[in-house]
């Protein structure tokens, strides 16, 4: 329910602020989430304090 | 733990409405912050510290707007905000939350610098650097007695980047998105640390 309505949220307002930016710090601990095989995580790993 | 939800759930209203959202739309994002399922299991768990850093996590959303639009006067409002939110006792959450605002600050100075030129820009830096400052400043009473405990810690060396496998997320979780018993359910369940496939998502 909540991703179909950040979905359709994300599809009929990318241009109003601050969806993009919200999309994309999501997009990021998306990556980070599902690390291990990306360099997201990789990067994080070295970045953010343990 | 019941008054932290209010707070977090009217401070989400709150940015929303400053975003220019509607009153519907607003209570709408107030609730689902709430239903969130990182916050859910927080709750669930019962980690109090936490739900108290998560629940200024909008409050900063809101001070950031105000800052956005007049730096000189908005940054103590968001070094407030950080500075509480980093003394709430969990420092990871209000650590993430200051990373995420301060690629919010590079964003702005970006577009201020395309848009108004190197001024404004330089402007919006030079205040989001005294956020930083004073919030760190102030965060020392709760950073410093974390680190010098950590350090004689068994984890004072950090965390591997091979170790949190086991509970880390993979591709196949994706199908738990779809359905959370995709993977299996609570009989799945072995040990902390050796999950399965199973995940914190399967569980919301």
């Amino acid at each position: 329910m909540t991703l179909s309505l950040a979905v359709f949220g994300v599809l009929t307002q990318w241009r109003r602020y601050p969806v993009l930016r919200c999309l994309s710090i999501w997009l990021l601990a998306l990556g980070f989430a599902f690390g291990m095989e990306n360099a997201i995580y990789g990067l994080f790993q070295r970045l953010v304090p343990a | 733990m019941v008054a932290h939800q209010w707070w977090a759930g009217l401070g989400t209203f709150l940015v929303c409405r400053r975003w220019g959202l509607g009153v519907v739309s607003s209570l709408v994002g107030g609730s689902l912050f709430l239903a969130a399922p990182y916050y859910v299991a927080e709750i669930g768990e019962g980690h109090y510290a936490q739900i108290c850093v998560l629940s200024w996590v909008p409050w900063a959303m809101l001070a950031y707007e105000g800052f956005r639009a007049q730096p000189s006067r908005g940054w103590p409002w968001v070094t407030l905000v950080l500075a509480v939110s980093a003394l709430a006792g969990h420092f990871q959450e209000a650590y993430y939350l200051a990373v995420t605002l301060t690629v919010f600050a590079v964003l702005d100075a970006w577009q201020e610098w395309r848009r108004a030129g190197r001024e404004p820009a330089a402007l919006v830096l030079t205040h989001w650097f005294a956020v930083g400052a004073t919030t760190a400043v102030i965060a020392v009473a709760e950073v410093f007695p974390i680190w010098r405990h950590v350090q004689q810690s068994l984890r004072s060396s950090g965390i591997a980047a091979g170790d949190p496998a086991q509970m880390g997320v993979g591709m196949a979780n994706l199908w738990q998105l779809m359905n959370g018993a995709a993977l299996g359910g609570p009989e799945s369940y072995q040990q902390t640390g050796s999950i399965g496939p199973r995940s914190a998502i399967s569980d919301w």
